[in-house]
């Protein structure tokens, strides 16, 4: 599959669920695509507006498009996450969980080194002892030419999202 | 009487009346498989999402069903079986189950919104602070009954040296941290559900054995009380998926292997029924008479019919219902499920003799009895019914605080209805206050607290069939079959009320005599400003 290809069919399958929008920079960072999910559980009492008790779940994607992908330019993008969890996460009574997904989408051959420092990649952070909740950053780097998906620990919870139909 | 014959007796006519009855209610109500429901029409995935039925069946059996079906028929059996039984039979068929259905299908047809919003947008912003008043008190009542229930079966009095409840209390506690470990691993860590629960279930029965083999918490009944008190203040305020939803899941598979076991148990056993089948009109004398009308009414609740059903469970299972005809299986369906473990919560208390002690107490023995016939040790069959049963309560528990403690912040809201900033609104300050009203009333121990919250919870089903009688009438559709049960539950819980606020003042029970007269003119004043609602209701269409 080529690139933009993958890319026209990964933004339609991100509209169905999440708030998205193209070509943005944040915290300096060119992303191709974000797309932001927020999923709330909670029980009522006597109408909707009486919450007895909720929890949020929220997810918030940074697709990449990178010409080339190594060891220096995969620090600098986890860099970028670890900022966006910084600034983006808010923890809170009521909050559960929040990942921040981190895509970078490359054509070019993924070294070895490459693919055992993203499978090692790992972030997580609890806040006030996660009863406001934690963060988590799923990593993965997409090669659609070969269709292969690497991937950190948590980001193969969701390799099927980011698979090549 | 063979109890093997009144539990099939049962479920069969569980089973024509959900053919029948239930085919005859979706008639006249007008179910309609085509119209598309709130769960599709609102659908976003967060509060309204089309569920298949059998997983919200589950779902929704698991948020009605309580420690309600377990200890209103063993303390009601007092009266003989013969009323009891037909009670849980006549009115999960035509009070409960057409109150819970109702319910859930108003809901579905008001866009998902809630019973108690119904009643609001009928009977005005007044009317719901007194309802929430009347809620209020009625929370505080299951907090303290259940605490006073839970405390009592794991208490240990070293005079009889009987470890069953040291040994529930311990397996209980230890159920509590596997849960938090549970809800951890799976949440927290990633854990794979499937492999994770098999673990947990596994881990849930080597508690049992733990808290069997070394039943290391030898507690008095106060003590106990405390540490529930503790408990029910952390849990309802603590994260829902570090504790209750892990100990929810965990404790629907204790459920169906304790309704297996005991069904099992009476097929093999077949245990005759011991107990007398009436005892008369009155039992007691004094100030400790109780009359069979309408004190099996308010006894035999959540077996039979309970208006908590209508405002917990309807709350969110109308917004994931995918299709109008499932909410037959789920809201008629659920409370006749309920009905059969009322009933078999009888045959433990009936077919035994000399059983007594708290309800849990009683159930588990009968139950470990049954579950004896295949190779369950007695003992082991009691600690693991009673953890069960707690289990239950400590559900019914949480929830109710966690009610409570909102009703109680919702009083000092803004006349805008936004939330006010001020320390009673606190979330500590109102579960603190929730806590320490149900605190005082453990005084009086459960058995005293009990047909007052049944009083409470039947009236709150009444009110509930009142909003359905009214939405019935307005639509030009047949009311009748939920204004009869209505009609019967005001006269119960009203006349209820009266008799109990005598006992109460004739027994020096100031406290719970006062709460009675204020939970009756409560609901006088609710069924007041109902009739007017009606009449000018009546008037307007008739001027149209």
């Amino acid at each position: 599959m080529d690139i933009a290809s993958y890319f026209g069919n990964l933004f339609e399958r991100y509209s169905i669920y999440y708030n998205t929008s193209k070509d943005v920079v944040i915290l300096n960072e060119n992303v191709d695509i974000m797309a932001e999910f927020k999923d709330v559980h909670g029980r009522t009492f006597l109408s909707s507006k009486d919450v007895i008790d909720s929890y949020e779940i929220n997810e918030i994607c940074y697709v990449k498009r990178a010409k080339k992908v190594d060891i220096l330019s995969l620090s600098n993008y986890t860099d970028f996450l670890k900022k966006a969890v910084d600034v983006y996460v808010q923890p809170k009574r009521g909050h559960m969980c929040t990942y921040i997904t981190g895509v970078l989408v490359t054509e070019n051959h993924l070294e070895d080194d490459l693919i055992s420092s993203i499978k090692k990649f790992k972030y997580s952070k609890s806040f006030f002892f996660s009863l406001h909740g934690w963060c988590e950053i799923r990593l993965l780097v997409i090669n659609p030419k070969k269709e292969q998906i690497i991937t950190n620990k948590p980001g193969k919870k969701v390799i099927k999202f980011y698979n090549f139909r | 009487m063979n109890s093997l014959v009144l539990l099939i007796v049962g479920v069969a006519l569980f089973f024509i009346a959900y053919v029948t009855y239930g085919g005859f209610l979706a008639k006249s109500w007008g179910i309609d498989p085509t119209k598309k429901t709130p769960a599709n029409t609102l659908r976003d995935d967060v509060d309204y999402c089309p569920t298949n039925p059998s997983v919200l069946l589950g779902h929704h059996f698991s948020s009605i069903a309580g420690a309600g079906p377990i200890t209103g028929p063993i303390l009601a059996a007092a009266f003989g079986w013969i009323p009891v039984y037909l009670w849980i039979v006549i009115g999960s068929i035509f009070f409960g189950g057409v109150h819970d259905w109702g319910s859930l299908f108003a809901s579905v047809r008001h866009g998902g919104k809630s019973i108690g919003e119904i009643i609001r947008e009928n009977l005005g912003q007044k009317a719901k602070m007194l309802f929430n008043v009347y809620a209020w008190l009625a929370l505080v009542l299951v907090v303290s009954a259940f605490t006073d229930i839970c405390a009592g079966t794991f208490a240990f009095d070293p005079a009889k040296g009987d470890l069953t409840g040291a040994r529930a209390g311990t397996a209980s506690v230890l159920f509590i941290v596997l849960s938090m470990a549970f809800g951890y691993f799976v949440y927290r860590k990633g854990a794979k559900l499937g492999i994770s629960s098999a673990i947990g279930v596994a881990l849930l029965f080597f508690c049992i054995f733990l808290g069997y083999s070394f039943p290391v918490l030898k507690l008095s009944k106060l003590a106990w009380d405390i540490i529930l008190i503790i408990y029910i203040f952390a849990a309802s305020t603590l994260p829902v998926w570090l504790l209750l939803q892990p100990r929810d899941y965990l404790c629907s598979y204790l459920l169906y292997a304790m309704l297996i076991g005991g069904v099992i148990g009476i097929f093999i056993v077949r245990p005759e029924i011991v107990i007398a089948g009436s005892n008369g009109f009155t039992i007691g004398e004094g100030a400790k008479a109780q009359y069979l009308f309408p004190m099996l009414f308010v006894t035999v609740a959540c077996g039979a019919i309970s208006g908590f059903h209508s405002l917990v469970g309807s709350g969110t299972t109308s917004k994931q219902i995918a299709n109008e005809k499932d909410s037959k299986l789920i809201g008629y369906g659920g409370m006749l499920i309920e009905g059969v473990v009322a009933i078999l919560a009888l045959i433990s208390v009936a077919a035994f003799k000399g059983a007594t002690g708290t309800p849990a107490g009683i159930f588990a023995s009968g139950i470990s009895t049954l579950m004896n016939s295949f190779g369950i040790p007695i003992e082991i069959g009691k600690v693991f019914v009673i953890l069960a049963f707690s289990a239950f309560a400590l559900t019914s528990l949480d929830t109710a605080t966690r009610i409570g403690r909102y009703v109680f912040q919702e009083f000092f809201d803004k006349s805008d209805g936004t939330a006010a900033k001020s320390a009673a609104s606190n979330m500590y300050v109102a579960t603190a206050v929730t806590v320490g009203a149900s605190c005082l009333l453990l005084l009086y121990g459960y058995a005293k607290i009990w047909p007052i919250f049944g009083a409470a919870n039947q009236l709150l089903a009444g009110l509930s069939l009142l909003a359905l009688t009214v939405w019935f009438a307005n639509k030009g559709q047949n009311y009748k079959m939920t204004m009869i049960p209505m009609i019967f539950m005001f006269a119960v819980t009203l006349s209820a009320l009266v008799i109990l606020i005598r006992n109460f003042f004739s027994a020096g029970n100031i406290l719970l005599g006062c709460m009675a007269i204020v939970l009756f003119a409560l609901a006088i004043v609710l069924i007041y400003t109902a009739t007017n609602v009606m009449k000018n209701n009546k008037v307007k269409n008739l001027g149209a």
